[in-house]
C-alpha cells in the first residue's frame, strides 16, 4: 500500500520533484564553492523534508484532498505514507546535496569533511525534526496550518526570550545550578563516547518522530475532508 | 459475509455549526439504482461524505455489503466507484498520469475498460486535468469510477452542470451497467428529473432527516397532489398528508394514497399524480416558508 502512494505522488507530483531536484542541484553546487559545507548539507535536509511535508498543498489546491481520502487506504496508511516518503526525500537530498558538493569541479570540499558522520547524524535529525514538528499541522490544517504552526512556535520563541529577561534576576542564583547540569551532561557524552551519543540522538530522534506520528494519525483520523 | 443489501445507514447524527443530520437511516439493496433527494444544503453531501469515510459521524453506523466502512474501509472502498460533484484531481496533470497514479490501487482495475470508457466519452488523455470543461472533469470522473468493475457507484450530484446531452447519456449509461452487470447506484441530486428516468429507490432528504425512503414506483403511483381551496387540507386524513402550499387558487398538497383522498374529497379538488419535483416542493416548501 505504502509503495503505491509513493507512486501516486511521483507520478501526480513530479513537477514538484523535478523542480526540487534541480534546485538541490543548484543550491548543493554553490555550497561546493563555500567552505564548511555542513550549513549547506543541514539547509539542504531541511528544505527537502519541509516540500515533502507541504506536498499537502497540492491537494488542497486542485481540491484533491476528497480523492485521495476515498481511495482504499486507510488514514493511517496515508499519514505512515507521509513519515516515510519525508524520510525518504530527505535522505536521498543529503545524499545528492553532498555528491554534488564534492563532484562539482571548482569543489574545495573534502570528501571526509563533507560526509563527516557528525554533519550526516545533524542532517538527518534535522530532518526528522522537521517532519515532527510540521506533519501533525499539515496533515490535519493543511498548508496554512503548517505556517501557523510555524507562527506559533516563534511566537513562543519570543515570549520565552522576553519572559526571560524579566525574570533573569529571579534566576541568577539558579543559573550556576543549569550550567552545573549542563557540564555533567556533556562529561557525562565525553565519557560515554560518540557510539553512545549517536544512540541516544536516535533515540531521541524516534521518540519525537514516534510521538509526531500518533499525533498525526489521532488528528487525520478525526479530520473531515 | 452476504446481504442484501448494498448501503445500510443506521441513526447517523452529525452536528456542524447551524446544522446537523438527525438519525439518518436507510438502505440501498444490491443491484438497485438509489436516489437522495433534496434542497440544496439539506445534508445529502454530508451523507455521502460519512459513508466514503470523509466526514466522521458523531454517532450511527454505516454498512456496505455488510462490512462496517470504517473497520473494512480498505476492502469496503476497492468496491466503490465515486464522483463528486466538484471532481477533485490535479489540475496541472494529464488523465493519463491520473489512470497511472489512481488505477493500482484497485485489484480489479482495467486498463482495457479504461480505455473503451475513454474513447466512447471522447476524452483526451493527454490533457491537463484543468484545462477540460466541467462536463468532460464529470466524464472523466465517471470513467476512473467505472474502469475497476465497481459493485457501488456513489455518485454526488454528477449531473449538475453538465448539459442535457450529456446528462441523458450519464443516465443512459447507468441503465446499462445496472440491467447487464447488476451493481448498485447512490446517485445524490436536486434535479428530480434524473432520478424519474433511472432510480429504483427515492430518499428524501429535509433538514438533515430523512422525510421518506420508498420504492420509486410505489411512490409515483400512490402519493398524488390535491388541488382544491384551503378547506380541502382540514378534510384530509393528516396521516396522508405530506405536505402543502398555498397558490393563487388555493391550496396544493401531496397527499401519500391518491385512492383514499380521492374517496374522500370526491370530485371537489383536482387531483393529479405527483411528480418527484411535486414531492420534493411540497415537502420542503413550509420549511422555505419558515425560512
Amino acid at each position: 500500500m505504502l509503495r503505491k502512494l509513493l507512486v501516486k505522488d511521483f507520478v501526480l507530483n513530479g513537477k514538484v520533484f523535478l523542480g526540487l531536484l534541480w534546485l538541490f542541484v543548484w543550491v548543493a553546487a554553490t555550497a561546493g564553492k563555500v567552505s564548511g559545507p555542513g550549513l549547506a548539507i543541514v539547509i539542504g535536509a531541511v528544505a527537502a523534508a519541509l516540500m515533502t511535508v507541504t506536498l499537502g498543498a497540492r491537494e488542497e489546491r486542485f481540491h484533491a484532498a476528497a480523492t485521495s481520502f476515498s481511495l482504499p487506504v486507510t488514514r493511517r496508511n496515508i499519514v505512515t505514507y507521509r513519515y516515510l516518503a519525508g524520510h525518504l526525500v530527505g535522505v536521498a537530498a543529503v545524499f545528492l546535496t553532498c555528491l554534488i558538493m564534492v563532484a562539482v569541479p571548482w569543489s574545495k570540499q573534502a570528501v571526509d569533511q563533507v560526509f563527516d558522520p557528525r554533519t550526516m547524524m545533524f542532517a538527518m535529525a534535522a530532518v526528522s525534526l522537521t517532519i515532527a514538528a510540521g506533519m501533525p499541522f499539515v496533515l490535519r490544517f493543511g498548508v496554512a496550518g503548517l505556517f501557523v504552526g510555524l507562527g506559533g512556535l516563534q511566537v513562543l520563541g519570543l515570549v520565552s526570550v522576553v519572559a526571560g529577561a524579566a525574570i533573569a534576576t529571579a534566576l541568577a542564583t539558579r543559573r550556576e545550578f543549569v550550567r552545573a547540569c549542563e557540564q555533567t551532561i556533556i562529561s557525562i557524552h565525553q565519557s560515554l563516547g560518540s557510539g553512545a551519543y549517536a544512540v541516544e540522538l536516535l533515540s531521541a530522534i524516534a521518540l519525537v518522530t514516534w510521538a509526531s506520528f500518533r499525533l498525526s494519525v489521532w488528528l487525520v483520523e478525526r479530520r473531515d475532508v | 459475509m452476504t446481504t442484501d443489501y448494498a448501503i445500510e445507514v443506521t441513526g447517523l447524527r452529525k452536528r456542524f455549526k447551524g446544522f446537523g443530520l438527525k438519525d439518518v437511516t436507510f438502505q440501498l439493496p444490491r443491484g438497485y439504482i438509489g436516489g437522495l433527494i433534496g434542497p440544496n444544503g439539506a445534508g445529502k453531501t454530508t451523507i455521502i461524505k460519512i459513508i466514503m469515510n470523509l466526514v466522521r459521524p458523531d454517532s450511527g453506523s454505516v454498512k456496505v455489503f455488510g462490512l462496517d466502512h470504517r473497520t473494512h474501509e480498505v476492502e469496503v472502498k476497492s468496491r466503490i466507484g465515486f464522483v463528486y460533484d466538484v471532481p477533485g484531481f490535479w489540475g496541472d496533470m494529464s488523465l493519463n498520469a491520473h489512470r497511472r497514479a489512481i488505477g493500482r490501487f484497485y485489484p480489479r482495475w482495467n486498463d482495457a475498460t479504461f480505455d473503451r470508457l475513454a474513447s466512447e466519452f471522447e476524452l483526451p488523455l493527454n490533457k491537463h486535468f484543468n484545462v477540460l470543461s466541467h462536463g468532460v472533469q464529470t466524464k472523466f470522473a465517471l470513467v476512473m469510477a467505472l474502469s475497476h468493475d465497481a459493485d457501488l457507484l456513489i455518485m454526488d450530484e454528477p449531473t449538475a452542470g453538465l448539459d442535457p446531452i450529456f446528462r441523458r447519456e450519464l443516465l443512459q449509461r447507468l441503465s446499462t451497467l445496472l440491467q447487464d452487470e447488476g451493481k448498485s447506484v447512490l446517485f445524490s441530486t436536486h434535479i428530480t428529473s434524473d432520478l424519474a428516468r433511472i432510480a429504483d429507490f427515492i430518499t428524501l432528504i429535509r433538514n438533515g432527516e430523512v422525510a421518506f425512503s420508498l420504492p420509486k414506483d410505489e411512490l409515483l403511483e400512490q402519493w398524488a397532489v390535491a388541488r382544491g381551496d384551503a378547506s380541502m387540507l382540514r378534510r384530509i386524513d393528516p396521516s396522508l398528508l405530506r405536505g402543502s402550499r398555498r397558490r393563487a387558487f388555493g391550496v396544493e398538497a401531496l397527499v401519500s394514497d391518491a385512492s383514499a383522498v380521492r374517496n374522500t374529497l370526491g370530485s371537489e379538488v383536482v387531483i393529479d399524480k405527483a411528480t418527484l419535483d411535486d414531492v420534493m416542493v411540497l415537502m420542503t416548501a413550509e420549511d422555505r416558508d419558515a425560512a
